[in-house]
């Protein structure tokens, strides 16, 4: 299969730099697979899973939300956070989809509804790449 | 003179010590130099690949989407970040920002904070501001940008707020620095000239006008957590060159101190001969 270059960028610096068979990732609109001389495309990422295949391996990675630009060189993905299976602390995950259960449970008013929700789907990805593997 | 020459001592001693804590000031300022400096370099890519793809969607499909982002507002307020040390001991640095301050920000601007020297600044002048983000500058915590970003931005669509400007110091060199008043939004012409707009059919999923609402926090995030790296750089390479001065100034008290205290002790010695000698003198007469 014709590979493309995916470079993928974090607030932290340059995070991969590789070339790929395939990207998998999902948007608002759905699960999307890209493949090379894919026409240029600009959507953002969800927080979710997402894999690509590299050399015939498959690399699966969370992704706490991001953006990806299909250029007609490369492809970029902008991630806030990523983090490949074997970097995922899943101890740490567990903890925080805890805690997220709870906040969302207690009915305090002050607890901002969203974020919490948001650092459940977080951790609920996370858990669910580790587990994958 | 033995009381003179014991206070010469003592100011020796005493310049001594202060030499070994700025020499000692002056390396950490490197060390932390070097890490901000890193630190700058790796978001480089980061802030390219989002300003980029901010340039490329509303260089090339104007017509399609509301350009709230690009036109300046009439209403509203104007918001200042303005980005000062937590520390002192670094030179002009902050000298420098309170001077930008005075004569760019009025009283009716809403102001955040960031950094402990501007707040003490800011209530001497009577200035209102906010110190929810004072930490930013030294925590550059990504969470704490976004949550920032995302106040700000919910209350410019909404019209309450009609500039963002931050004003931080640009870093030029190691030795030089420069407070800028930087202009975040709405998004000026200038900032998004630098990339080559290619125009070319893009696909937006799912319009352009959504992707461009979520691009634009993340553009804001990266500017934001741009300039207050830079900021510190600043603030560590100014610390470094004053506290390098510092050091210098120290060596040369105390090889003037040094000096003093060798004529002291040699009048003191030239006075007890003159003394013996007129005492013996005395004697044989």
């Amino acid at each position: 299969m014709k590979d493309f270059k995916l470079e993928i960028v974090t607030p932290k610096g340059i995070y991969r730099k590789v070339d790929v068979e395939i990207l998998n990732i999902r948007t608002p609109l759905g699960q999307m697979g890209i493949l090379a001389d894919h026409i240029p495309l600009a959507t953002p990422i969800e927080i979710s899973q997402m894999d690509y295949m590299s050399q015939g391996q498959r690399y699966t990675f969370a992704i706490a939300g991001g953006f990806v630009y299909v250029g007609q060189e490369e492809t970029r993905v902008i991630a806030n956070a990523i983090e490949s299976s074997d970097e995922i602390d899943e101890q740490r995950a567990l903890k925080a989809k805890e805690r997220a259960e709870q906040r969302l449970k207690s009915k305090n008013e002050e607890i901002d509804f969203m974020r919490a929700q948001l650092a459940l789907k977080r951790a609920l990805v996370r858990i669910q790449v580790k587990e994958r593997v | 003179m033995p009381g003179g020459m014991q206070e010469i001592k003592r100011r020796i001693k005493s310049v001594e010590s202060t030499k070994k804590i700025t020499k000692a000031m002056e390396l950490v300022a490197t060390s932390k130099l070097r890490k901000a400096r890193n630190q700058l370099e790796q978001l480089k890519p980061y802030y390219q690949s989002v300003s980029e793809t901010v340039a490329e969607i509303l260089g090339h499909s104007e017509s399609e989407v509301d350009n709230t982002y690009l036109t300046p507002h009439e209403e509203g307020k104007r918001v200042d970040l303005i980005v000062s040390s937590s520390l002192g001991l670094c030179g002009g640095y902050n000298a420098n920002i309170f001077k930008c301050v005075a004569s760019t920000v009025s009283k009716e601007d809403e102001i955040y904070a960031m950094g402990s020297k501007i707040a003490s600044y800011l209530n001497r002048q009577g200035f209102e501001y906010h110190d929810e983000f004072i930490d930013l500058n030294q925590s550059l915590s990504f969470t704490e940008i976004t949550k920032l970003v995302k106040q700000l931005v919910e209350r410019y669509k909404n019209g309450e707020i009609r500039e963002i400007r931050m004003i931080y110091t640009e870093f030029v060199n190691n030795l030089s620095f420069e407070a800028k008043v930087k202009t975040l939004l709405p998004i000026q012409h200038e900032d998004l000239e630098d990339f080559s707009q290619v125009q070319k059919e893009t696909l937006f999923e799912p319009d352009a006008q959504t992707v461009l609402d979520y691009l634009i926090p993340m553009y804001l995030q990266s500017m934001i957590l741009g300039y207050l790296v830079e900021s510190l750089t600043s603030e560590n390479a100014s610390r470094r060159s004053s506290m390098e001065n510092a050091t210098d100034n120290a060596s040369q008290l105390i090889d003037q101190l040094l000096l003093k205290y060798n004529q002291a002790r040699q009048t003191a010695i030239t006075n007890e001969i003159s003394e013996i000698v007129a005492g013996s003198n005395s004697n044989e007469s």
